[in-house]
């Protein structure tokens, strides 16, 4: 499988998460994009992506659409799944391996989640 | 068009339990979401202008398949641990949180169990919400198809929380 680890070779990790997570909503709900004239863009003001993310997610899409000759739009699940786990992977790779102490304390989040109260509970 | 432009007096969330705790702990109890006012149930209608990817509905049930094991190649999970990091990397850029905070959120994102993704309904006020939508809308459409909203740091006395089944 070709991958995209090269199109993300000149962002910072902030960056190229942001420009990941663009990617995968537009994975997800491309078919959805041009019905619904929804922005693969649409952010909060804080959040809102420059234009070094954004050239770099177009790219993205490009080279997964060249790569598979097919428009997202038109995946089917197999393949779908196929991209949307090898994006996850890479985001997932940006960052470097946890410590033990951050192990440590995401451990003791995990288990010390609370569920709010919910509406019938009160 | 705006949030204080349309009638619904209800919008509709859903996120994840690991996204809630995380708020509460670290972002001060404040809470980002995307809503709609259209909870999701009949698709075909002309009046429901939601994909069904963005329903609130069909969000929830699509995490509950894939935390009960009947939807064996669910990608919605794995959608959910990269916005909680995408969230904690705006906040480490905004300097609402430090490094080291960031850094523990990443290890929350990647380690916690998928069966504590469990689904939480988010039910807003509408009124509310107003003054936290925050959408940037790039088109500047006036009447956009989709009907979805962004409200940030949105507190919880803003909404109630419901589980469905």
């Amino acid at each position: 499988m070709k991958t995209i680890h090269n199109l993300l070779s000149n962002l910072n990790i902030s960056d190229a998460r942001s420009a990941l997570y663009y990617l995968s909503r537009y994975l997800k709900q491309a078919p959805y994009y041009e019905k619904y004239e929804k922005d693969i863009f649409d952010d909060a003001q804080r959040s809102y992506p420059n234009e070094s993310i954004r050239s770099v997610t177009l790219a993205l899409i490009k080279f997964i659409e060249q790569t598979e000759q097919t428009p997202i739009a038109k995946f089917d699940d197999a393949t779908y799944i196929r991209w949307s786990d090898h994006v996850e992977e890479v985001e997932s790779g940006l960052d470097p391996e946890a410590s033990l102490a951050e192990i440590e304390q995401a451990t003791a989040f995990a288990n010390t989640m609370n569920l709010p109260s919910v509406g019938n509970d009160s | 068009m705006s949030l204080s432009d349309i009638k619904h007096p209800v919008l509709y969330s859903t996120m994840t339990a690991v996204a809630y705790n995380i708020n509460t702990k670290y972002y001060g109890g404040l809470h980002y979401m995307w809503c709609t006012p259209y909870f999701g149930s009949n698709f075909q209608s002309p009046h429901f202008t939601v994909p069904p990817s963005s329903s609130p509905l069909e969000i929830y049930n699509t995490i509950s398949k894939e935390i009960d094991g009947s939807d064996l190649h669910g990608t919605k999970i794995k959608l959910n641990r990269m916005g909680i990091r995408k969230g904690a990397e705006v906040m480490k850029n905004m300097g609402k949180i430090s490094v080291d905070t960031y850094k523990e959120i990443i290890a929350i994102s990647k380690l916690t169990p998928m069966h504590q993704f469990k689904p939480l309904l988010c039910v807003i006020s509408r009124l509310e919400a107003i003054p936290y939508y925050k959408k940037v809308d790039v088109r500047d459409r006036a009447n956009p198809l989709s009907h979805e909203y962004i409200v940030a740091d949105l507190p919880q006395s803003a909404f109630d929380v419901i589980r469905i089944g």
